[in-house]
């Protein structure tokens, strides 16, 4: 139902159809934008990406098929052939950053020791809380920045996109046994990345 | 559904079953009710999950409105050429997905098209016809003979 009308939007948007467009933009503006923040970890250049998507939309939409993909897919489709334009263009100068994760008395281990203690023997103190907070989510985007690539493509579509994992795979084209290899080995570096020892 | 399966399901797509596939989610359920050491997999995985939910992204406040100036400014595709639209729906009609399969009778069909057009020219033109040049030959030879006629006479 909301496949066949987001087609009929669609549709629409071929003719230049500035409401439906909006309308679109609204459903789909925010998923993108985290799919694309997450991948390229910088806000500033995944806006540009997500603009460009959405700019696609607009000018390209008699490409989109309804009967081969929904449009959500479609969109991320696009989304992540942008991110991988990106990382190949400025491969350059992007340092690994897995390069700073390699053992267990790396910076974002020991900040999510400090943040699991700090947590047992303060009582939960409300402002110790917010810092601990937002030290496990800088810990997190450090962690899913120092994944190669395809593994954070995978686990940011399969974990936080809702994108189902047949869906996963023929956005990243590969089968969907290679999409569960990803996704093991991504979520294994995440584990020794975010505790000490791989077992949490 | 076995322990080694779940595992790998745990390990690939996390301890939230919605996040599992279709085709193993019932299965997985109904196998994590009846065995403990399914439900250990889970106890070890969970961290992980409640890690990742903690990364949460801000909307940027301007970004629709940068993209609606943006859309404004791109130039009306309906002033484009009619040829270019032509060209642009016969292309998706002939290759219809990018990462689809490919339909070859598509392709086919338009490879046809020249065949059954020299036909039809070929019948309604009435090129390379015999009776043109037999009706040529018979003129020359009847203004031959009366050429000679008049010789004789």
């Amino acid at each position: 139902m909301v496949q066949k009308s987001e087609a009929a939007l669609v549709k629409l948007v071929e003719r230049k159809n500035q409401a439906a467009f909006k309308k679109l933009l609204d459903i789909h503006l925010s998923g993108i934008n985290r799919y694309t923040v997450r991948m390229i970890g910088n806000a500033t250049n995944a806006e540009d990406i997500t603009q460009e998507v959405f700019l696609r939309l607009w000018t390209r939409a008699e490409s989109y098929k309804p009967e081969s993909s929904k449009l959500s897919t479609w969109l991320h489709n696009i989304a992540h052939n942008l991110c991988i334009d990106y990382f190949r263009k400025n491969n350059r100068f992007v340092q690994d950053p897995s390069e700073n994760y390699q053992s267990d008395d790396s910076p974002l281990v020991a900040s999510m020791s400090a943040h699991t203690n700090s947590a047992a023997t303060s009582g939960g103190a409300e402002p110790d809380q917010e810092l601990a907070k937002s030290t496990q989510q800088r810990d997190v985007k450090q962690a899913l920045m120092a994944l190669p690539e395809r593994q954070r493509s995978a686990i940011i579509m399969c974990h936080y996109q809702g994108i189902s994992n047949k869906d996963a795979a023929h956005i990243m084209e590969i089968s969907v046994d290679a999409l569960e290899s990803l996704l093991s080995r991504g979520r294994l570096k995440l584990r020794k990345l975010l505790t000490e020892d791989g077992k949490s | 559904m076995n322990i080694q399966r779940f595992k790998k399901l745990i390990e690939a797509y996390g301890t939230e079953s919605e996040r599992w596939p279709e085709a193993d989610r019932h299965a997985a359920l109904i196998f994590l009710d009846s065995n403990l050491d399914a439900n250990e997999v889970i106890k070890e995985m969970r961290s992980l999950d409640e890690a990742l939910d903690a990364d949460l992204v801000t909307q940027p406040t301007n970004l629709k409105v940068d993209i609606l100036s943006q859309i404004s400014m791109t130039p009306n595709h309906s002033a484009r050429k009619h040829g270019d639209d032509l060209f642009a729906k016969l292309w998706h009609w002939l290759r219809p997905y990018v990462n689809g399969p490919f339909i070859i009778w598509r392709p086919a069909i338009a490879a046809c098209f020249p065949l059954l057009a020299g036909i039809y020219l070929g019948t309604v033109m009435d090129i390379g016809s015999e009776d043109h040049l037999l009706e040529w030959e018979e003129d020359v030879y009847v203004m031959g003979l009366i050429s000679e006629n008049e010789e004789q006479e």
